[in-house]
Formats: structure tokens, sequence, C-alpha cells
């Protein structure tokens, strides 16, 4: 589909607001910087400019190191899995597929708290993104190689697979932190209830990185999307290689939830809330979905964390905690919607 | 030589899945300006042959040749610009616009990240015509009756614009009125010169308009000819349960209990 005037305008609006978000989040918090200051804080960085007059050295340090990298870490896995949400509904034509619904994020959890109680992830600062990718990435065939009967794949045996997989993925996290030295309330809350606290930009460089680039190669899956909605048989004779694409599909998307787990532990129902939204404004055309959806996402996700560190403040809540209040009567929501009468009561 | 590039030739095809053969050693071929109509009971093995032709299915046995090649031979894309599929239940959980929907047909026409053109828009805008659905383009698919569905399906493979077109089914969910211009729609674009192959459960309709008939009973073929050799009333009692005779009026198959 050519872009239209609407969707032109609906990017416009979306971009501003990532702007405007990213400003507003880093502003405010337990203690607030002015629009202006956090403007020139940032520009000056990044343009190398000397902008410190009226800046507090405390100011600087608040909006650089403090909350600027959580901000864009919270944004760039806010835009990364609403994409895999929205990647997820059409791949297994399952409007309630989702990363964490379907146990991949448990999955990757699991394997990132591994690597960490092991001490491998010592050896190399990469080993805990990656064992955070081979965690879901062995979920996400799991739950798939289960679930799926000659082509197709079955919707309810995916999501109860899914949720009980991940179940199954979040008591072991929960086992291994309580055998492990590091063992706090404070790490199992972070892995199972996720977050993006105390995150530098290290954290948000590794996880920044494989997001954006699987992000941008599921784009090119777009028009293969819209075909798979149509089913199996009609996909397959238009051209698409589905049983390949899969693969495709499910290494990208895991790639992107492995590297948002391993810096942010289990953030659910952000890849169900932010797709259906967009769907909603600009159409189930994945040309326009995906992009949309990542930009949405990198909204929404700094937001929920505004309202985390903010409502009950100094206390932080858990970003999980947010997105799960948001997220259920979402799911809920979806669920009755695709009733479709079978069984009677 | 010439004639036999030029089609779908089909040579001791089998299919069997655990054990159980679900088609036998079938044979025939499908011209360019043909309308061949495949019949059978429930359980024949008709959906299956249509799998095997559009190669959602490969064979177990035999082969099948598309212009003098191998179907299996050919790249999806390629494959995909000759032979196009109506599946028998096509799928519509996500509110896709009509022209959307529509528009799939032309993927196989597009490069990776290549958008439909305004060529493209216009060919969709026509089959939506052909198929009674003209002025439904911006209508979401979601919120159309299964009938209506059925013939953007059947407007979407049109647009795929290939020379031979696949159909299961195709007249199940169609009021009468839509029943006989689907079936003429067929007829006269195997007389343009596409060939059409259709799984169908009307035999008054299959006698009426198709060129061959293709009888399909426990996988194996029973009768391969013209409308009036095939149905005979011994073929008609022993493959279907049903007594029929040919209206020496107005020459139509009459079928009855």
């Amino acid at each position: 589909m050519p872009t239209g005037k609407k969707t032109l305008s609906v990017y416009a609006v979306l971009a501003s607001l990532l702007l405007l978000t990213v400003v507003v989040c880093v502003s405010l918090g337990t203690v607030s910087v002015p629009f202006d200051k956090v403007i020139s804080v940032i520009a000056g960085k990044l343009l190398w400019l000397d902008t410190g007059a009226g800046i507090e050295k405390s100011q600087e340090l608040i909006v650089w190191d403090v909350r600027l990298p959580r901000v864009l870490l919270a944004a760039t896995i806010g835009g990364g899995l609403s994409i895999v949400g929205a990647v997820m509904q059409a791949m297994f034509r399952n409007p309630l597929a989702e990363p964490g619904i379907l146990g991949w994020s448990s999955g990757g959890a699991f394997f990132a708290v591994l690597a960490i109680y092991t001490g491998i992830h010592q050896q190399w600062f990469l080993l805990l993104p990656l064992a955070a990718f081979a965690g879901t990435l062995l979920t996400a065939y799991a739950v798939y190689g289960i679930s799926r009967y000659r082509g197709f794949v079955e919707n309810t045996t995916l999501l109860l697979c899914g949720v009980a997989l991940g179940t199954l993925f979040v008591s072991l996290t929960t086992f291994v932190l309580s055998v492990s030295n590091a063992w706090s309330m404070k790490e199992m809350l972070f892995w199972i209830m996720g977050g993006v606290d105390s995150r530098t930009w290290t954290h948000f460089a590794m996880a920044a990185v494989p997001v954006l680039a699987a992000s941008v190669i599921l784009l090119f899956y777009a028009k293969n999307l819209n075909a798979r909605l149509l089913g199996y048989e009609t996909a397959k004779t238009v051209g698409i290689d589905i049983e390949k694409t899969t693969k495709h599909l499910i290494v990208l998307s895991s790639l992107i939830v492995g590297a948002s787990v391993a810096v942010s532990g289990i953030v659910g129902f952000v890849g169900l809330i932010i797709p259906h939204s967009v769907r909603l404004l600009i159409g189930v055309d994945h040309r326009r979905l995906l992009p949309a959806s990542f930009i949405a996402g990198a909204i929404f996700l700094p937001a929920a964390d505004l309202i985390a560190r903010t409502v009950m403040s100094p206390q932080e809540l858990r970003l999980g905690v947010i997105t799960s209040f948001i997220g259920v009567p979402f799911f809920v929501f979806l669920l009755r919607r695709n009733f479709s009468g079978r069984g009677i009561a | 030589m010439q004639k036999e590039k030029q089609s779908v030739k089909v040579s001791g095809l089998s299919y069997s899945v655990n054990g159980k053969t679900i088609l036998a050693d079938a044979s025939f071929e499908i011209e360019r300006n043909e309308f061949l109509g495949i019949v059978g009971p429930n359980g024949a093995g008709k959906s299956t042959l249509l799998r095997l032709l559009t190669r959602i299915l490969n064979p177990t046995e035999g082969c099948i040749l598309l212009d003098g090649e191998d179907l299996s031979r050919y790249e999806a894309k390629e494959l995909y610009k000759k032979v196009s599929f109506l599946p028998q239940t096509s799928y519509f959980d996500f509110p896709l616009s009509v022209l959307e929907v529509v528009l799939t047909g032309r993927y196989p026409y597009l490069g990776i990240f290549e958008s439909e053109s305004k060529e493209d828009i216009k060919r969709a805008e026509n089959c939506l015509s052909l198929v009674d659905m003209g002025g439904f383009s911006q209508r979401k698919i979601t919120t159309l009756s299964g009938g209506e569905q059925q013939r953007v399906s059947l407007a979407r493979v049109l647009a795929q614009e290939t020379d031979f077109i696949f159909l299961d089914e195709p007249s199940s969910h169609l009021d009468i009125h839509h029943k006989f211009a689907l079936i003429e729609l067929l007829r006269s674009l195997a007389r343009k010169g596409k060939g059409i192959a259709a799984v169908l459960h009307d035999l008054d309709l299959a006698s009426r308009f198709c060129d061959r008939i293709l009888v399909l009973e426990d996988g194996r073929t029973t009768a391969l000819g013209e409308p009036p050799q095939v149905f005979s009333e011994k073929l008609l009692s022993s493959v279907f349960k049903v007594r029929g005779s040919w209206d020496p009026q107005s020459g139509n198959l009459l079928v009855f209990r």
C-alpha cells in the first residue's frame, strides 16, 4: 500500500510524542530538572557545546548519567518488544501471542540468571545477552515445535504451552537465584518483574545494537507477514516460503527479546498492548504497523517507567508491575473479543 | 510436442501419509483453455490433489510437469506467477481492508521491499468488479459475510494473473446467483486461455459448465472425460449413491435420490 496522508500524519505525531516523552521522562523524577536544562545538557553533550552556564553539576549527572540512559533503554526495549509482538501475532495468526505470554522472555531470563550464577558472564560482557538470546530461542522453538502440526500451529496449544513453559522458567529462575550466593529479593524481583533502574550507557548499548539491527531487518518481512494473516495455503501460494521464513522470524525476534531481557528482566504485555492499539490507528498492513509499533512502544515504556519511579516516590515500583496492570485488562478484552462460539455454558 | 509443453501434465501421482494412501496413481492433463471439474464423494482425495497441483504438498510418487518442467524445480515466485489457488477455507481474523487482501495476489510480482504500484491497485480493483465486489475495496474484510469473503478471495486469485487456477469448492458459501456468476466467470476465463481445475460438489453445475470431469473415489481415478460420457447412470449410482439421467429436452443432467 502506498503511504497515505493519514499514515504520514500518524508517523509525525508519533515521532513528536517520542521526543517529548524522552525530554519529559528525563526531566521528571524524585529530583526534577527543568525542561530547558534537560535540553541544554543533552544538546551540550551531543554537539560538544559549552552550555554549562546555569547548570549544576548534579543536574548534569542526573540528566546524562542517570536518567537519559535509563529512558533511552526503556524506549529501545519498548520498541523492540512491540515490534516482536506484532510479528508474533502475524506469524502465528494469533492475536494473543506476545513474548511474555508465550514464555520467550522467561526462557531468556532463566538463561541470563544461569549465566550469572555460573559466572560465565564475567568471561566476556556479551555472554550475558548471548545466554539470554539462547534461552529465548530455545523456548521459542520448543513452544513452536510442540504446537505445530503439519504446517499449522494450533492456537490454544500455542498459548497454553507458552504459559506452561514460561511458568517453568520462572520457577527455575527463582530456584537458581535462591541457591546462589547473590540471593536477594531485589535481584529476583529484577528478573521476574523487570525494570530499567540503575541502568547505564553500557546496558543501553548492549540492548540497542541488536534490537535496532533486528528490527530493521524485520521490516523486510512486512509483506510476508501480511500474507501469513490469510492462512498457510494462501501465503504459500502467493510465493511465501513459510518454513524457511518462520525460522528467520523466530531468530530475529528472539534476538530482540534476548537482548531486552538480558538488561531489563521480564517486562510483559508490551507486545500485546502496543501492536493492537497501533492497528486501530493505522491498520493491519505490516509495512506501516511494524515501524509505527516500534515508535509507539518506544513512547509507552519510558512513560510506564516514569509512573513506576514517581507514583510511590521515593520508592520505585517494578516496571513489570506497571505493564501487567495495563496489560492484563487488555488481555482479557482481547480474549473476550476472540471468543468464537465454541462450547456452551 | 508443442501441446505437451503448454499444459499441466500429471503422471502416476500418489500421495500417502502414515502408510495410508490418500491419492493413488492419478494421471491426466489440464490444458490452457480448459475447465476441468474434479468431483467425488467426501474423502476421495480431491483437496489433496489440488494441494499437490499447487505444491502445498509434495507427492509421494509420480510427478507433475508444468509447461514441461517438474513442479518441484520451480522457484516459488516463478511458480505462483503461473499457478494460483483458492483454498477451501480462507482465514480472516485480522481486519485487513478488502483491497489489501486482493493485493496479496500481486506479491509474486513484487521484490522484497517493493510496494504495489498504481497499476497493481487498478488491477486489484478490476478483479473486485469481476466478482461483483466493486466498491468494497476499503471495507474491512472481517465485516463481510462468508460469501462476500469468498468472492474477495477469488478476486485475490484473479489478481495473481496466473495461467492455471485451482479452486477448492469455490462456490460453497455463495448464493445461487453468485454461484452461477462464478461458474460462468470460470468458464469464460477458460475460453480466454486459462487452465482451470475446480473441486465441485454440485454435479448438475459441473456437468453443464465443465469441459471435462475427473471423478475420484477413495483416491483412485474412476472416470475422466466429457460430462455426458462420465455421468452415466451406472457411475452416478455406484460412486455418488444417487440416481440420475440426462434430460433429452434441455440436455441437462438431472440428479435425484
